[in-house]
């Protein structure tokens, strides 16, 4: 397709889509999770006359309102915002494949946005039974939008038979939908839980109040962290693509990161399970302020490791981390990158002119530029390729990692990039485009240009 | 050589007709509520303070500033779904350009939205501090900042022959992201819609106080109020409207149904202002409000067709092919049909609850028990 692409100094662009995408996945999942419990707790509540818990669920709906209805609606359209600044390729066929998907979720959130403001303005004058159904309203819109959003996520790393097809159904049923669903929604329960456990020991609550709701909020966590365990099972060993365990078990980076998510699960089903289930008066507000810390750290080190198993693709089979299409790299490569990209080929023409022939850059035009000039064209063709997902020496820094290679020892690593890691997509261009990558990325990891 | 990147290989889901009357449909309904945060919200708090029915009218609007945020925003989703359905090269192409004031859109109207709930919900409770005096004015200009970083967009959208020299390359031949374009045109575009946005006010205050508020005196006491916001917007967007028509070399014998429309229906809100300012009442209330409706419809459609046609000189989008994804239409209709059904439940929910009286905290025959 070919869009500009947009310069983040130090941290790439693609890096600000965790600082929306982050903070959105933990209020996504209040918003579910908080659905769901509200309406059980209501229900509850009800059903047993308890005043006191009603009240104190009127608490909670207030924070989940006030932060689902405004932070989660801004952050939720603001991933789509980060991601089209950062991918305009990804997020444009994520649009095309799936929009009406996108519209009907939208009308979910619609139901669960009228429900939530019934739930926050008409609380003490709901009768129980209205009360209960607008609950119920709330809980099922935000469940069944968590599933649609997370065919279309999951869609991403595993699009199954669709790129054969392009069928919207057989990308929306794609072999991770089911594990993703099942462990988002033990995400949406377990963090949920481990809120109210942290809430109602901050806040001014009766004891026996809190006797009561401090176990039934720990056995909610522990059924979400049961199903956290159920989905990602499956979606590990019966869903994920074998190519992309054994990519994963290759990455010590992800290994350790695997080691913290497991890690902090694990310690957190223990410390959940043997203390707030039986005994409520051992949580104290810094031991539920932990426990939440590390269900949190356990909600973003798994996002983390799914974003992991996907590359060298941004969509699996179909587009590469580098924003060009799988289906175009045979063509692309012999048109020439340059020639091809409108805003490579636009800066190179006003840039570097000499390398254009009858409108078109040549590998003999290319061999007599002096080395300022290719240079020139090196970067701006690492800019565009290895820029999406690679900075020069801030995050992820690719010059450190070729400090100690020589000139023929880099163009071997960019022409045969898929082969020596199979997390890297495959160089797209002419040799001479290649060449004068490796040479731009062998000057800069020494210096600059000599 | 053209900035255009390609369209998108999977061509369009939906016919050409459906996906444009979604995005006009979606742009129509959000005008009203947007309208209602861009100009309502200032007005609201320059009424606030003032005693009498204006100012009760002002307080009313104010109150129910947070609903209106979050309608406005959920339905703007729509337009700008269908926008990159329809022109993703120019919409992702226009927003990297300005990438920065982009993004920052998303940290202004949260911190606006959350002001909005400080300044609310610090009122009801009778708080009169700096932070719940400081935070509805610092939405509303914050709103007016988005607004112009929106017309910018809009405007960078239909101009790919300004992209090479909007945006000053960085380095390698990247965007640094930091283009607006808010100049002479883009600037009269929003002045033409704060104008209808005051528009929309009025027509909302004079329903509120008619069908909502019930209260005597309350359709009376704003006559003035109505009136004196239709000629104000009608005059903004009279004024704007001839320059961004000379500015932009706009050719009157083109101008079709709509733009007529566009062009004529806001006077007809004065004329309706005027007719509410003689004899107040449900049923002028109602037509100043549908003319209004009018007024955003006429100008959602001329809007599209402006921006159609200024694409259409650098890209023709009847080449597309269009691959139709029935069955997800069908999923979406059924859904929407579903969804207003609940929606309507509801509220006829709401409306029932709202009439009951509040319950006490204990009730008889509630007692203490545990959660299941």
């Amino acid at each position: 397709m070919g869009y500009p692409f947009w310069h983040v100094p130090g941290v790439g662009s693609t890096m600000l889509i965790p600082a929306i995408a982050l903070p959105h996945v933990l209020v996504s999942h209040f918003a579910v999770g908080g659905g769901i419990l509200l309406w059980l707790g209501i229900r509850s509540a009800h059903r047993q006359s308890d005043v006191e818990f009603l009240q104190y669920l009127r608490k909670l709906t207030r924070f989940f309102v006030l932060l689902t209805v405004v932070f989660g609606a801004i952050t939720g359209v603001g991933i789509w915002w980060t991601i089209a600044l950062s991918s305009p390729e990804a997020t444009s066929t994520l649009i095309h494949a799936f929009v009406f998907g996108w519209a009907t979720e939208w009308v979910t959130f619609v139901i669960e946005l009228v429900a939530a403001f019934g739930l926050f303005y008409f609380w003490d004058r709901f009768t129980p039974r209205a009360h209960i159904q607008v609950a119920l309203a709330y809980a099922l819109a935000a469940w069944v939008s968590l599933v649609l959003i997370t065919g279309i996520t999951a869609f991403m790393l595993s699009t199954g038979a669709w790129t054969e097809h392009q069928s919207f159904w057989i990308g929306f049923f794609n072999p991770t939908l089911l594990p993703s669903v099942v462990g988002r929604t033990g995400g949406a329960l377990a963090i949920t839980g481990l809120y109210i456990m942290l809430h109602v020991t901050l806040i001014d609550t009766p004891a026996e109040l809190r006797a009561r709701v401090v176990p039934w909020a720990a056995r909610w966590a522990l059924v979400g962290i049961a199903l956290i365990a159920i989905g990602s099972t499956w979606w590990w060993f019966f869903a994920t693509p074998e190519y992309v365990r054994v990519k994963l078990l290759a990455a010590p980076a992800v290994l350790m990161i695997t080691v913290i998510c497991i890690g902090a699960t694990g310690v957190l089903t223990l410390a959940v399970g043997l203390g707030p289930v039986t005994r409520a008066n051992w949580l104290v507000p810094p031991f539920a302020a932990l426990l939440f810390v590390l269900g949190t750290v356990g909600l973003f080190t798994g996002e983390f490791l799914r974003e992991a198993g996907r590359k060298p693709y941004t969509i699996e089979n179909y587009l590469f981390s580098n924003n060009v299409a799988v289906a175009d790299v045979a063509s692309v490569s012999e048109q020439g990158y340059v020639n091809w990209h409108p805003w490579v080929r636009s800066y190179l023409e006003q840039e570097v002119p000499a390398l254009f022939v009858d409108g078109e850059a040549t590998p003999a035009a290319a061999a007599g530029l002096p080395p300022v000039l290719r240079h020139r064209v090196g970067e701006a063709i690492y800019e565009y390729q290895c820029g999406p997902c690679h900075t020069r020496r801030g995050y992820n820094a690719l010059l450190p990692r070729l400090a100690a290679a020589d000139l023929e020892t880099t163009r071997q690593l960019v022409q045969r990039m898929a082969q020596v890691s199979p997390a890297m997509p495959p160089f797209v261009g002419q040799d001479w485009e290649a060449d004068v990558l490796a040479e731009f990325l062998n000057d800069e990891a020494r210096g600059g240009v000599r | 050589m053209s900035l255009v990147p390609g369209f998108d290989a999977l061509g369009l889901p939906a016919p050409l007709w459906l996906l444009f009357s979604l995005k006009v449909f979606g742009f129509w309904l959000h005008q009203f509520f947007m309208n209602l945060w861009l100009a309502g919200l200032p007005v609201a708090l320059l009424l606030a303070r003032r005693p009498g029915a204006a100012g009760e009218a002002g307080s009313r609007l104010l109150k129910g500033m947070p609903i209106f945020i979050a309608l406005g925003v959920n339905l703007g989703i729509v337009p700008l779904l269908f926008l990159q359905v329809l022109y993703p090269q120019f919409f992702y192409t226009s927003t990297i350009l300005q990438a920065w004031p982009w993004f920052t859109v998303l940290v202004l109207v949260l911190i606006a939205y959350y002001a909005v709930y400080v300044h609310v919900l610090g009122t009801k409770a009778g708080r009169t501090d700096w932070k719940v005096r400081l935070a509805g004015p610092l939405a509303s200009v914050l709103f007016l900042i988005v607004g112009l970083i929106f017309v910018s967009e809009m405007h960078l959208l239909t101009r790919p022959m300004d992209w090479a020299t909007l945006a000053p390359r960085a380095v390698g031949g990247t965007v640094g992201g930091a283009a607006l374009a808010l100049w002479t045109e883009p600037l009269l575009r929003f002045v033409m819609m704060f104008g209808i946005a005051l528009g929309t006010t009025a027509g909302y205050l004079a329903l509120d106080a008619n069908f909502f508020r019930r209260a005597e005196g309350a359709a009376a006491g704003i006559r003035s109020l109505v009136l004196g916001l239709a000629l104000a917007g009608v005059a903004l967007f009279g004024l704007a409207g001839l320059g961004y028509i000379a500015s932009i070399g706009y050719d009157l014998s083109q101008l079709g149904a709509s733009g007529i429309a566009a062009a004529l229906t806001p006077p007809l809100v004065v004329l309706g202002a005027l007719l509410y300012f003689l004899r107040p009442g449900r049923a002028l209330a109602l037509l100043l409000l549908l003319v209004q409706l009018g007024t955003l419809l006429a100008n959602a459609i001329e809007r599209q067709i402006v921006q159609f046609r200024e694409i259409a000189a650098a890209f023709d989008l009847g080449t597309v092919p269009v691959n139709v994804q029935w069955s997800p239409i069908i999923l979406f209709v059924v859904t929407l049909v579903v969804g207003l059904g609940v929606v309507g439940w509801l509220l006829r929910l709401f409306v029932r609850a709202a009439a009951a009286p509040p319950a006490t905290p204990a009730q008889p025959g509630m007692a203490a028990a545990g959660p299941a």
